[in-house]
């Protein structure tokens, strides 16, 4: 490898570095999807599996119970962007006791439906643990029948 | 604009000239092929120092492939043309920081590869070059570490940095490691974490069993290799993944035992962590060796059980097992918990048998024994194995000839009663599981690690 090769590689490398170091994400970086949805076939899971599926789900709805609107409003718009955000600020203000009443009545409906899945959840989770040990007796009462043969 | 279909790719790459490969700004997938054809237009260039030509070309490339792609190129090229002698690996295990069968397999890989290559042991916890080659026996002078800190897992709330917890709610945390894999030659993913997008120009992901589903997050399908650690793996990852491995290469196991036979006691080994989940079921140990000892008083009168392995420091079921053991006044069952290596071998050469009992009345094939690398350390010392029958440890033990296998209790109580009671039998059988055991040797993985890398680096080196 020649110097001039050498410096010349070296600047590039460099170059293209500080370029991968910007790059806001792995999709900026090699220019095709990274992430592909995927849907779960939950029939096909272990009861491990499944439990963990519940837990991931049920927690999901949890932090979707209240779906009155609580972004923050933004705009990309450089100029007018200003204006957007306080004509929506002023319209989300007025509207919202309005909305409210409808909202509410949907927050109640999501925190009753989430209450219910947990207590039904662990209710699962109690008579999962009967079945258990009344198998495991069940093992103890056969070897102990097995001893006595 | 719609991606081109592999045909028109396929019939621009044929065409004389390879730069045609990327004359459209479609969006392509970046394969073999197309950086076959870009590094045959790119390096003529730069050995005639047209250099000018050769950085339009590869900001041309990186503008429709990415930046990444510019850097593996480069990277590449060094090495084709012998300018960089030694390929840089980088080997991932977020878990380096806790000793373990899978962390020795990364490092014996480690320090089979730094041989010939620049290893970084890449990781996310604290850890010293000199810890690792104490806890391994390895040399990994010539490796070095490189940290990366999780800010997602160093919130307070959570411990050890769990990928259970990573849903597609949350931003994925891996992709700091993704990034850093781009500065490989060759990514070597020896976490099992499915959650890391290898950005090298060589990728091998090595899979000691497939844990989680498919998820958004997977990406074991765009590694180049996918190596795994038994058939049992094999099977699961055909199953849960839908994915064809690419090699097999069994553990590397280095228990020694010494060539003459030692003298044996009455002795029955397990050697498995005390995992809080009861997994390796040491409690049934206790119960079926308490219930012999009622059942066949004579024949068991000399006999010992010891329970050894490693445990965290609060561990209620390590509790409820000294209890078990306690509750019968003069029963001869011994935990040994975190003991040093050199104990452990001492055991290993005075046990006659070797219980393993993981998997044993089980659903769930996470809490089967993937391989049972404790097995084949107790074959190397001629104990004979009577284990579970199930997972990898019908790969090691050879029913009736190096071992037994079971899958039921009153099987075990059966075969462990006639390894007692014939010392012929267990002498011929302790003999046959050490002549077994030679199968996974450390010798014999690195001999499969080396020969798998080698031809991996001599077509990374050449550009046909």
């Amino acid at each position: 490898m020649s110097e001039q090769q050498k410096i010349f590689m070296a600047r590039l490398h460099e170059e293209y570095r500080r370029m991968t170091e910007q790059a806001a994400s792995l999709q900026e970086l090699v220019k095709e999807p990274i992430d592909q949805p995927f849907q779960l076939n939950l029939w096909d899971l272990s009861a491990a599996e499944l439990d963990q599926e519940m837990a991931n789900r049920l927690s999901a709805l949890n932090d979707d119970i209240n779906t009155r609107p609580s972004e923050k409003i933004t705009s990309h718009r450089r100029v007018i962007g200003p204006l957007i955000v306080m004509v929506k600020n002023v319209l989300r203000k007025l509207l919202s006791p309005y909305t409210n009443l409808v909202l509410a009545r949907q927050v109640k409906f999501n925190e009753d439906m989430v209450a219910f899945h947990l207590a039904t959840f662990i209710r699962f989770r109690q008579l999962d643990n009967q079945l258990t040990s009344v198998g495991e007796r069940l093992n103890a009462i056969k070897d102990e029948q097995a001893d006595h043969d | 604009m719609p991606s081109r279909t592999n045909k028109q790719i396929m019939t621009e790459l044929s065409s004389s000239d390879p730069a045609n490969a990327f004359t459209s700004h479609d969006v392509v997938t970046w394969t073999t092929t197309v950086e076959t054809a870009v590094l045959r237009s790119l390096n003529p260039l730069l050995q005639n120092q047209d250099f000018t030509s050769f950085s339009q070309q590869l900001k041309k490339t990186s503008n429709q492939y990415g930046w990444q792609r510019a850097i593996n190129l480069l990277q590449r090229l060094e090495i084709i043309n012998g300018w960089r002698d030694r390929p840089r690996i980088g080997i991932f295990d977020h878990t380096l920081q806790l000793v373990g069968g899978g962390q020795k397999y990364g490092c014996t890989i480690a320090a089979v590869l730094s041989r010939f290559c620049f290893v970084t042991l890449i990781t996310n916890r604290p850890v010293t070059i000199a810890q690792l080659e104490n806890w391994y026996n390895l040399d990994l002078s010539s490796c070095r570490i490189e940290i990366i800190p999780l800010p997602f897992f160093e919130r307070p709330e959570f411990g050890q940095i769990d990928p259970g917890i990573v849903t597609v709610r949350s931003e994925n945390p891996f992709h700091l490691i993704s990034r850093a894999s781009g500065a490989y030659d060759i990514f070597f993913n020896n976490s099992m974490l499915e959650m890391v997008y290898p950005l090298a120009n060589v990728s091998v992901f090595m899979c000691h069993f497939p844990e989680r589903r498919r998820s958004t997050y997977f990406y074991v399908d765009r590694y180049h290799h996918l190596l795994y650690n038994s058939e049992y793996t094999a099977s699961w990852i055909r199953r849960k993944w839908g994915l064809e491995p690419t090699a097999h290469i069994y553990p590397p196991i280095d228990m020694g035992g010494t060539e003459k036979p030692p003298s044996k006691e009455s002795i029955i080994l397990s050697v498995a962590r005390f995992e809080p989940g009861g997994s390796k079921q040491q409690d049934r140990m206790i119960e079926v060796f308490l219930r012999l000892r009622r059942k066949y008083p004579e024949q068991m009168k000399e006999w010992r059980l010891i329970l050894a392995g490693g445990s965290p420091a609060d561990n209620p079921f390590l509790e409820r097992l000294k209890l078990m053991a306690a509750e019968e006044s003069g029963a001869p069952i011994d935990i040994r918990v975190n003991i040093p290596n050199g104990e452990l071998r001492e055991l290993y050469a005075k046990a006659s048998l070797f219980w393993h009992l993981c998997g044993l009345q089980q659903t769930d094939p996470a809490r089967v024994e993937h391989f049972g690398m404790t097995i084949v350390e107790a074959m190397q010392n001629r104990c004979v194995p009577v284990v579970f029958d199930g997972g990898g440890q019908r790969e090691i033990v050879i029913d009736g000839k190096t071992g037994f296998r079971f899958r039921d209790r009153a099987k075990l109580m059966m075969r462990t009663l006639e390894l007692i009671s014939d010392p012929v039998l267990r002498a011929n059988m302790a003999e046959a599981a050490r002549e077994r055991s030679r199968l996974f040797e450390r010798n014999t993985f690195e001999t499969r690690i080396q020969e798998f890398f080698v031809s991996l680096i001599d077509q990374y080196k050449t550009l046909s």
